[in-house]
């Protein structure tokens, strides 16, 4: 028998040099229980925490996590560099230490758990109705980014002719066998990624958990894509593109974005959205807005 | 116009399906015979005929006729003799067909694991004449019916598949459909200047002429069903190439595919366990291809 109890929320945070996840961590946090009003647990590592606790008042990081797991095992084992972009015209790298985030199966003290990226603001409560069915795992199988532009090609499929992608930003999952074996596909992915790039015809130098999913639901799903996994009605998660910017926050759920034009990247559009999730993929502009997305957060929540 | 003849067959079952199978240069009856047993997989007491050349009955090689419950002779005789596209005879099968109530097949397709008292059902529900709405790629995608249907789009036409076909000889719908097919599918090239002032395919297209079919007698709303396990495997439907001009002529050229022993069709990472298959593609049926759905179809008989 299960010994979690209850529904929850779990974070992953990993800090680098370049990009204090701790913020992005507190800020998730702050979104999601205002959404749904659910606990909270972190998982991270000694040093993570030790930078949130002296960067950050004691009384927000209790706000925001209900529990705290340390697993180090991540940061010591990989080097995986990702290139960011802050607009079109500004690039840099950091390392990116996602490998351990199929143990949340474990690390989760809940029965029913979402599993959220750090930088994923919820700005509604969709999710909610995932915790009153039977599913044992969900995951978006849609994407699109902010003014209605397409995702991008490996987005949509891991290679031209190969499987469809899923996004491991946001996982739903229970603690049923069929979760089990899910997170057990993503394991052995992980472990044996050479091979499965191969397999599966995408580039084996980042390690993703998008692909690793994709490729467990592909599994999962009678290795086609079908239903067995649900994809949270078809609706389609919302990116902004790392090379977008913020251009202002108008309120706790209302947000302005300098879109870039994907043809003529010296070109931008202002688009507005409200009360929709956001997947904000350009972390420094995350960065650059904390502090006014964490006053609304905290302001809504004391009044 | 050809004159009618009515083919009387008193013993034969009211429903039943129907394939060409036109034999030239080489055996086109081993896509018949693969297409037949893989419906009998499926329905050992399926009824399945066979329409061949006119004079041409002797020449099906004895060792096919098992698996198929009648075969016919071409009534008019083979009309597409000159041009070698033989789904130009299309027209002749209503009057070739016994049955009373027909699912006509194009014979490079394959059927897995089909519910085929469903697929009557479902083709038989709305009209005396029915052919699928929509059709799925190797990954469970959509067909990109722009590409596909890349004429029918641009002259607003119907944009349905013609290589499944229901219809019942009783209704009056058919036989305004079939009277129509005569002169425009043995007149194809003329219907092409007609119908299509500007870009024109540049050879014989069944589908698109069924669709020019379906316009001309103002049935386009009447006659598409919706089949949730129909694929359509025609190099334009994968979605996979995204130039239309660069697409290979056969999609075996650039995508690996197997077959199992137990019917499933792997191609690249993506197993299609169950439906009706149009293959589109010759290449595709290989000799071993064929032995797994005669072993099926002889393990389903001793199993009966």
């Amino acid at each position: 028998m299960s010994q979690k109890q209850g529904n929850g929320i779990c974070l992953f945070c990993y800090n680098n040099e370049e990009l204090d996840y701790a913020k992005f961590a507190i800020l998730a946090s702050q979104y999601a229980k205002k959404q749904l009003n659910m606990p909270v647990t972190l998982i991270t590592d000694d040093g993570t925490l030790e930078w949130m606790n002296t960067s950050h008042d004691k009384n927000l990081i209790e706000d925001s996590f209900d529990n705290i797991i340390i697993d180090g095992s991540v940061t010591e084992k990989r080097t995986n560099i990702r290139r960011h972009q802050d607009s079109p015209w500004s690039e840099f790298n950091a390392p990116f230490w996602n490998s351990n985030k199929h143990t949340v199966f474990d690390h989760t003290p809940y029965e029913r758990t979402l599993l959220l990226d750090t930088d994923y603001l919820l700005m509604n409560d969709f999710y909610n109705y995932i915790f009153e069915t039977d599913m044992p795992i969900a995951m978006h199988r849609y994407a699109q980014y902010i003014g209605g532009d397409m995702p991008y090609t490996n987005e949509i499929t891991l290679n031209e002719a190969g499987i469809h992608h899923w996004w491991s930003t946001i996982v739903y999952f229970d603690q049923s066998e069929e979760s089990k074996l899910f997170f057990d596909i993503w394991s052995h992915v992980k472990d044996n990624w050479e091979y499965y790039s191969l397999l599966y015809q995408f580039p084996k130098m980042l390690f993703r958990t998008d692909f690793c999913v994709s490729i467990a639901t592909h599994l999962m799903n009678g290795m086609n894509n079908d239903d067995f996994v649900h994809d949270f009605m078809a609706q389609p998660l919302l990116n902004m593109d790392q090379k977008d910017d913020i251009a202002q926050v108008n309120g706790l759920n209302d947000v302005v974005f300098l879109k870039h034009n994907r043809t003529e990247q010296w070109k931008n559009i202002l688009c507005r959205h409200t009360d929709q999730n956001l997947h904000i993929m350009n972390k420094r502009a995350l960065d650059r807005h904390y502090q006014t997305l964490l006053d609304l957060a905290k302001e809504k929540a004391s009044v | 116009m050809s004159e009618e003849i009515e083919i009387e067959n008193n013993d034969a079952p009211k429903r039943g399906f129907v394939t060409l199978g036109i034999n030239t240069g080489e055996d086109n009856i081993r896509y018949c015979y693969a297409l037949a047993c893989s419906i009998k997989v499926c329905d050992p007491d399926a009824s399945i005929t066979l329409i061949v050349d006119k004079g041409q009955l002797g020449n099906v090689q004895s060792f096919y006729e098992h698996v198929f419950d009648y075969m016919i002779e071409l009534p008019y005789g083979n009309s597409a003799h000159k041009d070698g596209f033989h789904g130009m005879n299309l027209w002749q099968v209503y009057h070739a067909t016994p049955y009373e109530e027909t699912i006509y097949v194009d014979y490079d397709t394959l059927f897995i694991n089909v519910d085929v008292n469903d697929l009557w059902s479902v083709m038989s529900s709305r009209n005396g004449i029915s052919v699928p709405i929509d059709a799925l790629a190797y990954r469970n995608f959509p067909v990109p019916k722009t590409w596909r249907f890349e004429y029918e789009t641009q002259y607003k036409l119907p944009r349905y598949f013609y290589n499944l076909m229901y219809f019942d000889k009783k209704d009056k719908t058919v036989a305004e459909w079939f009277k129509m097919a005569d002169p425009v599918l043995q007149n194809w090239r003329d219907v092409y200047n007609h119908v299509f002032p500007n870009k024109k395919p540049e050879y014989f297209q069944k589908n698109v002429l069924g669709n020019v079919i379906t316009h001309f007698v103002d049935h386009t709303d009447d006659i598409g069903v919706k089949l949730n396990n129909h694929y359509d495997l025609h190099t334009l439907s994968h979605g996979v190439f995204n130039n239309p001009d660069e697409a290979p002529g056969n999609w075996t050229d650039m995508l690996n595919y197997w077959v199992t022993n137990n019917k499933k069709i792997q191609i690249e990472n993506s197993v299609i366990g169950s439906g009706i298959i149009h293959y589109s593609d010759e290449t595709f049926l290989t000799d071993e291809i064929v032995d797994v759905f005669r072993t099926n179809l002889t393990q389903r008989l001793q199993e009966r």
